[in-house]
């Protein structure tokens, strides 16, 4: 059984290695930059969902492990949003050489 | 696989008896406050990098895409290698539990070493973290990364030596699976500094 689940582990990195790469290919195919920037990170976020579900064991803990996972990225995503009027507009508007190096 | 998982809801019932989970939901806590620390930093350089309408995208191309690809891949690969560490400890096989535990530890320096090379070669063209707002962050970003890859090692390091000294006797505690869980956590993280330093153009 132990034996299974390593060969299951190995199956996860091999996936983790061939997403890397899927990503640095994106970089030099003739994509938009919109594309290729959605590209790569849905790439990033479907790793780090391997790694935490396999990995991490997230898919065999209670729904209290799951959450303190989860809660928290979803807090954070609400903070770079709420802070695009007050860094990204302003900023972008007003100041825009002070940010550009 | 789902004898697996039944298998494992077992033992995990047994570690609770042990007071188990408690340091494992510690753990998770602990995790879930790390996300708002790196996301501090993330929020503001994601935000400011927006604000300078494309303006690093240059600066960007000066970093190496090629040994941070490297970097990713001893990360990944040291991840394997401590959950496997992990599978071996709780089933008392522990110069299986030993030696993943080094391999997971040598990643680990190598992908420091590895970062070390990108920072010197960066400095001798006079990207130093006072040559910009990119750069600034750059440094900040990847130096608390760093910072964790070295706590991670340390606290591989303690475990390895107890394995060695305890041979047979090693105790497949609470303390192999929070060191796994913080290592995986800071591949995580690098899991995304990686596209958003290196990638996005």
């Amino acid at each position: 059984m132990a034996h299974k689940a390593g060969m299951a582990y190995v199956a996860v990195w091999a996936w983790l290695v061939i997403l890397l790469f899927v990503s640095v290919a994106a970089v030099y195919l003739p994509f938009g930059s919109t594309i290729t920037t959605a590209l790569i990170f849905l790439v990033a976020t479907v790793k780090a969902v391997l790694i935490g579900t396999y990995f991490m064991h997230l898919r065999e803990e209670s729904r209290l492990v799951r959450s303190l996972a989860i809660i928290p990225v979803i807090l954070f995503l609400i903070m770079l949003v709420s802070l695009i009027p007050d860094i990204v507009v302003n900023t972008g508007v007003h100041n825009a050489s002070a940010v550009s190096h | 696989m789902s004898e697996a998982s039944v298998m494992t809801e077992g033992s995990s019932a047994h570690h609770a008896a042990e007071g188990g989970p408690k340091s494992k939901m510690a753990l998770w806590w602990f995790l879930a406050s790390e996300v708002m620390v790196f996301g501090g930093f993330l929020a503001a350089y994601i935000l400011f990098r927006e604000a300078a309408h494309g303006a690093w995208n240059e600066l960007a191309e000066h970093l190496s895409v090629p040994l941070a690809t490297f970097n990713t891949l001893l990360l990944l690969t040291s991840s394997l290698t401590i959950v496997k560490a992990l599978d071996a400890a709780k089933a008392g096989r522990h110069i299986a539990a030993r030696n993943n535990l080094a391999i997971t530890i040598l990643l680990g320096i190598g992908f420091l070493v590895v970062k070390g090379i990108e920072y010197s070669t960066e400095i001798s063209h006079g990207f130093t973290p006072l040559a910009g707002m990119f750069w600034s962050f750059y440094y900040t970003l990847t130096g608390l990364h760093g910072l964790h890859v070295i706590v991670g090692i340390v606290i591989n390091l303690s475990m390895l030596v107890s394995i060695m000294r305890k041979g047979e006797r090693f105790k497949a505690g609470n303390r192999v699976e929070a060191a796994g869980l913080y290592w995986h956590f800071v591949d995580v993280v690098w899991v995304f500094l990686f596209p958003l330093l290196y990638l996005s153009h």
